[in-house]
């Protein structure tokens, strides 16, 4: 047993033979009470050259990128930047410079790099090296040359043996405040890769595609200049920090959607529902699931009638959408749009079955921090492919009880909604005092009752670094953490960010006691990949971690780069 | 979509259909009239731009305004026609939504229509603010919010619209805003009005207004229809701004899951949004904060959903001064909603009274609003609550979601120019009914008020016609209002009857749903500190105006007896400006 160092130097206490498991715990700290002594430094840098004057934000990778930054630097006259006073935890640091490109070290492509700091650390070479990003620039105009305005641009990669990647330019701005035409009809993408590329407007009718108030007619799929064929669209060839002009597509004749009616009419009574909303969803040919679902602002009429308009060839299904609170859901009613309307279809609500029961925490009593059965959020959700999917957020009443319904017949799961409170986690479900690993069984109108749902409070951690065999971790990794509990299957809803830092640092806290698999996957590669590079090595790693409440468990995760196998 | 900048003026301002179609039919010659084959329980209608040409695959809205709505969402064909059919006896308001263009009404024209109506409707190609966005050293500012914020209309009224939601400036720090209404904007590089949820380097900043100021000293841009103001550019100060932060209490709360809260900071002086927030609690972190503020006087609102529902929750305004620094601490209780809920009834017993017209109105096709009477409170009309309200088939109404406040409701925004009201009372301490058209309706913290009827009677006279100047080649004062008095003696507390409306800019006015009696007629400009307000409350609901109104009514005396069912058409309003009135004053 050793206790955590409160400032910099860590490193050298982390040399840990490669134990399968480490039952080294700390106590944690208290939380903070004086002024965080921590800093972040480092150079920007566009092409090697120091760049002066790029902002340098620090975001919380606890919270959602939305979030704003808890601080943020200019770069001086050569790139250099630091930021001080940052106090214990994991960020994300990142330059906001839309028209430029940076690497990412994480599967998520999020531009920037992960820095796990400990409290009082002084971590320098945070350094950010961006390239010049290239654009593209053009008009959309229909046949008699008027302007499409607000119409969304769409950009793919041209990649080997001709096929093609749809590309999203993840430079912290709405994607619509580029990708969408002006009321001249022009776009201007910029900081974009060099790189091959197509460019399109239109709806792309090969995948199914939910269309919903979008009117009756479309543009089909167009590419620049102005063919329907991707195979004899222009492809631009964008060089690094170059512009390409008059990238302008025409489009033909708009192509006309069909319509599809029916009727949304109660299960067993056969009348008609009046005033339901309704929607439809395109079907997953291999799942059977609904993907892009659309939801109409219109509702049934007074004969129970509904109509979609504009709908493109392919498979959906229409359903009907009940109230949140609604006891109903909605059957799915399949059909398949060729070269002409559909009428006819029926689709049927019906009462859906409820499940009462009540809500508790252990191991959350006098534990400062814990949460409280108000900040629980979970749903429970029947999923059945002859049913429409709906809502599934369930409210906790003050005592902890719960009534849900409107649930189809089939399995009943339970999912702890994000954002989940810090230490919370679903333990299990239990039914007459049994629990109910695979679910609970749901019947037709059933009213199932002594349901008991519980979830655990944790104040583990695990402390993690990963080492390279025989050397340092290569500037252009990339890692990934997975956590399960050991011995099952479900991935932890993770409340904390699972990257390790530029140094293979990691910290994962608000864990429940008991056995977790670590797995960590390792390539020696970044994002956007470099063209013309090494190989890529990738490595998987796993580990087993034993977590005690109040308490850090440290690790240590090596990487052989020079083994033969994965 | 809900009009969000409807005016006190316009729900006092009722236009039937046919004077629509017919002000339509006059500015549209060359297009066609609409169908007339339009089914019972059908809205049709017709999108055409402004010279006349049918606009297809344009999205309109067709939304019931009552408790179980019927929506429609159509687009026009090739023709710019489109249908809503099947739809129940009600009143529906009907937008649209055409990327680059605006729907353009005259002033004062309904957008709510009956089943059986016809609509024409004309678009107009929305006006473009372009420039560049740099900094102290010249270089471009990439990937700043950029927002239009409209001020006054074409008319130079005072208004309130905020445009270019998801337009930032590009890599050459160019922007480009596009759609917009005619009239006066500001432009500001980084305002928080709209909101945002991404990621920025701006946030902190304090906004900067063309050309490179604050919002006292920003430059103004006025735009037509189809226009466009290039060169519109902006140094970027990129100064930091002031914080105001806090933390919610809501004692009603106990399960904070799955709601949302929102935030609004707006100017105390003329209750426009300068920012936003919307965020879901996570946990017991309850704390809000708005950043780049810059110096001034504010209010601060709260609203926990759900919005529309008395579940929701409400703040006061909490008054907020930025001096010089951040402002931390700022307490917002949340408290419950309350509800005003009653029966409108459409009074058939007087039968010697019938104006030849349609047959009556069903009550479902009658249109309520309700706007806030008080100063202190939040606005109603503000984003959530529902300002309109369509009764059911058997009259009764309910206003939900209201935060604490004093109310008036009206009925006078009705479909139909034969009907007035008549009564409108609120149950007395014995249940006797008691008036309640003199006073607001005071709904307390969760109170939920039941019993409040109105009546609605048959007979009502109107009066169209246009102001000229008292002095041969004189001008008309801006924000003029035309004001019906009642003339019997004993009438001075007969608030229903108190009926104003606000002078268009080609000096016409209307003055509908008038109960039949003796009047004078009265013109005089809006009080200036009124004149500031984005919402103009009518100046008879305020006791001491009404005195006033009535003294200088009587003064001037200008009288006219309304038989019922008169149409006054083409009616000369001589003005002179008052002795004891606000001076007219030109800006």
């Amino acid at each position: 047993m050793f206790s955590l160092p409160r400032t910099a130097g860590l490193a050298a206490t982390m040399i840990i033979a490669l134990a399968a498991t480490v039952p080294a715990h700390a106590p944690l700290q208290a939380s903070k009470t004086k002024e965080s002594t921590g800093s972040i430094s480092g150079r920007v840098t566009i092409g090697d050259v120091g760049a002066r004057g790029v902002t340098v934000l620090l975001v919380s990778a606890e919270n959602a990128p939305i979030e704003r930054p808890v601080a943020k630097s200019t770069s001086d006259q050569d790139g250099r930047f630091q930021i001080k006073g940052v106090p214990a935890g994991s960020y994300f640091l990142q330059a906001f410079a839309p028209a430029l490109i940076a690497a990412s070290d994480n599967v998520f492509g999020r531009q920037g790099k992960t820095v796990n700091l400990i409290e009082g650390e002084a971590v320098d070479g945070a350094d950010i090296a961006l390239r010049t990003g290239g654009v593209i620039t053009g008009r959309v105009t229909d046949a008699e040359g008027q302007p499409l305005i607000q119409e969304n641009v769409r950009l793919f990669s041209v990649l080997e043996q001709g096929r093609k990647q749809a590309i999203y330019l993840q430079n912290n701005l709405p994607s619509n405040s580029m990708f969408s035409t002006d009321d001249r009809g022009v776009y201007r993408l910029f900081g974009v890769p060099p790189g091959r590329y197509i460019v399109s407007v239109g709806v792309d009718t090969n995948g199914p595609n939910a269309r919903i108030n979008a009117g009756n007619t479309y543009y089909p799929l167009t590419y620049h200049p102005d063919v329907t064929e991707e195979g004899k669209a222009t492809v631009i060839e964008l060089a690094s920090g170059s512009e390409a002009t008059g990238v302008d597509i025409v489009l033909g004749r708009p192509s006309t959607g069909y319509s599809v009616s029916g009727r949304i009419v109660d299960a067993v009574t056969g009348k008609p529902v009046v005033g339901m909303m309704y929607g439809y969803g395109a079907v997953d040919a291999q799942s059977g699931r609904l993907n892009t679902l659309g939801f109409t602002s219109s509702t049934s009429n007074a004969r129970g009638e509904f109509r979609l308009d504009g709908v493109t060839p392919g498979s959906y299904a229409a359903f009907a959408s009940p109230a949140a609170d609604s006891e109903m859901y909605s059957d799915r009613a399949a059909f398949t749009v060729g070269d002409s309307d559909v009428s006819g279809l029926v689709v049927k609500v019906h009462v859906g079955s409820s499940i009462i029961g009540n809500v508790i925490i252990e191991g959350a009593d006098g534990q400062p921090g814990a949460p409280r059965l108000s900040e629980v959020r979970f749903g429970v959700s029947s999923v059945s492919l002859n049913a429409a999917p709906r809502n599934s957020q369930v409210r906790i009443a003050p005592d902890g009880s719960f009534r849900t319904t409107g649930l189809p017949r089939g399995i009943a799961s339970f999912i702890i909604y994000y954002p989940t409170p810090k230490g919370l986690a679903l333990l299990r479900v239990e039914r007459d005092g049994v629990e109910q690993k695979n679910g609970i069984e749901v019947g037709s109108g059933e009213e199932i009752s002594g349901v008991r749902v519980v979830f655990g409070y944790g104040t583990g951690a695990i402390r993690g670094q990963v080492k390279v065999q025989d050397g340092d971790i290569p500037a252009a990794a990339m890692m990934f953490l997975n956590i399960r509990r050991a011995g099952t299957n479900q991935p932890l809803n993770m409340r904390t960010p699972t990257t390790p830092d530029s140094r293979g640092r990691f910290l994962i806290d608000g864990l429940l006691p008991g056995e977790y698999e670590l797995s960590l996957l390792f390539q020696t590669r970044s994002a956007p990949p470099v063209a013309g590079g090494p190989p890529i090595i990738s490595r998987d790693v796993k580990q087993i971690v034993t977590v005690t409440n109040g308490a850090e468990s440290q690790v240590t995760m090596l990487v052989d780069l020079n083994s033969k196998d994965r | 979509m809900r009009p969000r900048n409807l005016t006190a003026t316009a729900m006092f301002v009722a236009a039937s259909l046919n004077f629509a179609l017919m002000t339509f039919g006059q500015s549209n010659n060359q297009s066609e009239p609409p169908k007339s084959s339009a089914r019972a329980g059908s809205i049709t209608g017709r999108v055409v731009n402004e010279s006349g040409k049918p606009m297809p695959n344009v999205r309109v809205f067709v939304g019931g305004s009552g408790r179980q709505s019927v929506r429609r969402t159509v687009n026009t064909d090739e023709a710019g026609r489109f249908v809503a059919d099947d739809l129940p006896r009600g009143s529906y308001a009907i937008t649209v939504q055409a990327s680059g263009y605006v729907l353009v009404r005259d002033p004062g024209d309904t957008i709510h229509h009956r089943p059986g109506d016809s609509v024409n409707l004309i678009l107009k190609k929305g006006a473009a603010i372009t420039g560049a966005v740099t900094n102290s050293d010249g270089d471009p500012v990439v990937g700043v919010q950029m927002t239009a914020i409209l001020v006054r209309d074409a008319q130079g009224r005072p208004v309130f619209g905020s445009y270019g939601s998801g337009r930032y400036t590009d890599d050459r720090g160019v922007y480009r805003l596009f759609g917009l209404p005619a009239g006066t904007y500001v432009v500001v590089a980084g305002s928080k009005s709209l909101g945002s949820s991404m990621l920025t380097a701006y946030g902190d900043d304090a906004p900067t207004y063309y050309p490179s100021s604050t919002r006292d000293t920003a430059g103004e841009v006025t735009l037509q229809y189809g226009g466009e103001a290039t060169g519109i550019d902006i140094r970027y100060r990129g100064e930091r701004g002031y914080a105001i932060s806090g933390a919610i209490t809501d004692s009603a709360m106990s399960d904070w899951s799955n709601v949302s809260v929102s935030v609004m900071l707006t100017r105390a002086s003329n209750d426009v949004p300068e920012a936003q927030a919307f965020f879901q609690p996570r946990g017991s972190e309850r704390a809000f904060g708005f950043y780049g503020v810059t110096d001034g006087d504010y209010y601060v609102t709260a609203r926990r959903g759900p919005y529309q529902s008395d579940d929701g929750a409400a703040s006061k305004r909490i008054p907020v001064k930025v001096r010089g620094h951040d402002v931390t601490g700022v307490g917002i209780s949340l408290a419950p909603l309350g509800s005003i809920a009653g029966r409108l009834m459409l009074d058939l017993a007087t039968k010697d009274v019938k104006c030849e017209t349609k047959p009556a109105p069903a009550v479902e096709e009658t249109l309520m609003s309700i706007s806030s009477d008080d100063a202190d409170s939040s606005d109603p009309s503000s984003r959530f609550a529902s300002v309109l309200y369509t009764p059911d088939k058997t009259g009764d109404f309910v206003f939900q979601g209201l935060p604490a406040a004093s109310y008036r409701l009206d009925s006078r925004m009705l479909l139909d120019e034969a009907w007035y009201l008549r009564a409108m009372t609120v149950p007395g301490p014995t249940n006797t009914p008691v008036d309640a058209s003199s006073r607001g309706i005071v709904v307390r913290p969760g109170q939920r008020i039941n019993g409040v009827r109105f009546v609605l009677g048959e007979g009502a006279a109107s009066i169209r016609g246009r102001v000229v100047a008292g002095k041969e080649g004189a001008s008309l004062p801006d924000r003029l209002r035309v004001h019906l008095v009642p003339a019997e003696p004993n009438s001075a507390e007969d608030t229903l009857r108190f009926i104003e409306a606000e002078v268009q800019s080609d000096n016409s006015f209307k003055l509908l749903n008038v109960a039949p009696g003796r009047y004078w007629l009265l013109a005089r400009q809006l009080p200036e500190e009124e004149s500031k307000k984005r919402l103009v409350r009518p100046q008879a609901w305020n006791a001491a105006a009404r005195v006033g109104l009535r003294r200088e009514a009587a003064a001037s005396n200008v009288a006219i007896d309304l038989k019922p069912c008169q149409r006054v058409a083409d009616y000369q309003f001589r003005y002179t400006p008052s002795k004891e009135g606000p001076q007219p004053k030109r800006p």
